[in-house]
């Protein structure tokens, strides 16, 4: 339990001291808050802008803004954003459903996908499926997402026309199997990408498993081999697989910045990405300490289920 | 003398068997060899790397000239695969942006494998409260979002840090000065495995003999470390730090593509890319040129590092 309690405060400590980095950057980068402010408001008139700018503590440091933002978010209040003129809780919410309809099909096709593919290939080591499947799973994990994303938009969009281009369904058009058909190549995409980096850990991870003693006892006691896996192998997969599991969970979140940007999807990277490139601090606060709590949360998570479910770890842990 | 025999028959029976008379770095390279895709990935990237140092010099294009009349033009004699929206050569242009996408890459990983390097080893080397600390900005530096902190820190301008008399202008106004910011931040996030490697490769090594040898000649703690530990671990750090310069070119190119990366005007893949994005639709070889070659760039650079994994990693039996 004490070492729960370590990591949780230690997870909290790099969360503030991660934020006041972020909020420092956000204000050396180009452009300031009350240029925006009256840009986004032309008929503004001077006292009440200079008002405005007061309210917000737009004339102090940067430094001391921080602190007004943290003790507004403390209380709830995540602010306001400068572009769309609504509270920063509306839209986090509705980037974070987008980002979901994105996430939890492609979760869900790559692991349908890989762990089987994965265990064959790891079974059937240097054989010619191995092999292919390898290579595939290299190619997946090594060719950038953009790079793929946007010759899948040339060749399913643009000349054989099977699949809407960019975007999250037709304007007007309320139905989900309009917002499927916009989905399937962002899906596709991200999919294929994350597919290879699960195949060539499970298939190495069965590998390392299957050179065990205790594999080697189950099959000289006669077990069927198909028992020794799935019995005896598979379960001792599933030990780092949790692990990897809860790691790879913020990653759709971050990761899919770029093939929402490629999509021209409106989620939570999209909405990171744009309010990042044009100083709306609230909203821009907001969207990376949400990517940020769930990397560390998940980072923890992942820490914590390992020593739960593994107890050579805690041993090893105590001992160094 | 039967004794005398019987180790010379022993001697030459490895002989047949293999490679006694092989160093070590000829023993990797032989096992490097059988590694296929690696080693045409190698003979790929060698061509790359020859054909971006080579081609923009013997050209008779200008790759800083525009040419307004010869636009768009198609793929000709003149113009291997045509002209872009400048009217660039498209040819010349991608191996001038290969030099700066592969020495951006190639100055990144390094930099970070020698911060890895420089952490790994004195934590390793000290131990106690320095090995702790070290670490544990390496382990909160590996639990950060990546791409979301380069995406900010890309975008912040340094004249606005105050410095006293230092002025940081030069980052924002100087096109090296963006190329060097680029090169930093990417480096920033990129040593951590390499420091986590070597600090593990430190901690079984230092308290072998020649260690405690070095130590009791009077080695100095930077001589133990950069002489005797550092050398010993580097097997590691050429496997990590081959892997993480395929992140670390995908990092360029993802910047360049979101237009955040070395100005647009710079010829870099990932910025070709994201430049000729406008002209999706007329001229969709543009963005493919660029994306293939980055592509091909980063799979291969994998391949090698798969490879050098399988040639280098003791553990394995040839």
């Amino acid at each position: 339990m004490p070492f729960v309690l370590n990591r949780l405060i230690q997870m909290i400590i790099v969360l503030f001291i991660l934020s006041f980095v972020v909020f420092m950057l956000i204000d050396l980068m180009p452009g300031d808050a009350t240029t925006r402010l009256k840009m986004e408001n032309p008929g503004i008139k001077k006292d009440d802008l200079n008002r405005l700018v007061k309210l917000r503590g737009l004339d102090r440091p940067a430094r001391v803004q921080y602190f007004f933002w943290l003790k507004r978010v403390i209380q709830g209040d995540l602010g306001y954003s400068i572009t769309y003129k609504i509270p920063v809780k509306e839209m986090i919410a509705d980037k974070l459903i987008t980002t979901l309809k994105l996430a939890i099909p492609v979760l869900i096709l790559t692991l349908a996908i890989a762990v089987p593919i994965g265990i064959i290939a790891g079974i059937r080591q240097y054989s010619v499926f191995d092999y292919s499947v390898n290579l595939l799973a290299f190619i997946g994990f090594s060719v950038p997402t953009f790079v793929l994303g946007l010759l899948a938009i040339l060749f399913f969009a643009q000349y054989l026309n099977l699949f809407p281009p960019i975007g999250l369904g037709t304007p007007e058009n309320d139905d989900w199997l309009d917002q499927v058909q916009y989905l399937v190549l962002p899906v596709l995409t991200l999919s294929f990408y994350d597919t290879g980096n699960w195949v060539r850990y499970i298939r190495g991870t069965l590998l390392e498993v299957i050179k065990q003693d205790y594999i080697r006892t189950a099959r000289a006691k006669g077990l069927p081999e198909d028992v020794v896996i799935v019995k005896h192998a598979m379960r001792n997969i599933l030990i780092p697989f949790i692990t990897i599991f809860a790691l790879s969970i913020p990653v759709l979140f971050s990761g899919a910045l770029i093939t929402e940007k490629v999509f021209g999807i409106q989620g939570m990277g999209h909405l990171l990405y744009d309010s990042a490139t044009s100083s709306d601090t609230d909203v821009a606060m907001a969207a990376f300490l949400f990517i940020a709590m769930l990397t560390l949360f998940f980072n923890f998570l992942a820490d914590i289920l390992y020593t739960v479910v593994d107890p050579r770890v805690r041993i090893k842990g105590r001992k160094g | 003398m039967h004794s005398l025999l019987k180790s010379i028959k022993k001697r030459r029976f490895d002989k047949s068997k293999g490679h006694s008379h092989l160093s070590p770095g000829q023993i990797a390279w032989k096992r490097f060899k059988k590694h296929r895709l690696a080693m045409v990935s190698l003979w790929v990237l060698v061509g790359l790397g020859v054909l971006s140092i080579v081609i923009p010099v013997i050209s008779s294009h200008p790759v800083d000239q525009a040419n307004i009349k010869e636009i768009f033009k198609e793929s000709s004699s003149q113009h291997l695969l045509g002209t872009d929206e400048n009217g660039y050569d498209v040819f010349v242009r991608l191996f001038y942006g290969g030099r700066i996408s592969l020495s951006v890459g190639l100055i990144a990983a390094f930099s970070a494998a020698f911060i890895g390097t420089m952490v790994g080893s004195i934590a390793g080397y000290f131990g106690g409260i320095i090995d702790s600390f070290l670490m544990r900005i390496t382990d909160t530096m590996l639990s950060l979002p990546v791409l979301p902190l380069l995406i900010i820190l890309s975008q912040v301008e340094f004249k606005k840090i105050a410095l006293g008399d230092w002025s940081l202008a030069f980052i924002d106004e100087e096109e090296w000065g963006k190329i060097f910011k680029i090169i930093t931040i990417i480096a920033l996030f990129s040593w951590m495995s390499v420091a986590r490697l070597v600090r593990g490769e430190v901690l079984s090594l230092k308290h072998r003999e020649f260690i405690d040898a070095a130590r009791v000649l009077g080695a100095s703690h930077r001589q133990i470390i950069w002489k005797h530990l550092v050398p010993n671990s580097l097997t590691p750090v050429i496997i990590s730090t081959t892997l993480s310069l395929g992140s670390v070119i995908q990092y360029e190119a993802v910047l360049g593509f979101l237009g955040l990366g070395i100005p647009s005007s710079t010829p870099t893949w990932g910025n070709m890319l994201s430049n000729s994005l406008g002209y999706f639709v007329n001229a969709p070889f543009l963005f493919v040129y660029p994306g293939v070659l980055i592509a091909i760039t980063v799979v291969c650079i994998n391949f090698i590092g798969d490879g050098l994994r399988d040639a280098l990693d003791p553990r394995q039996i040839l």
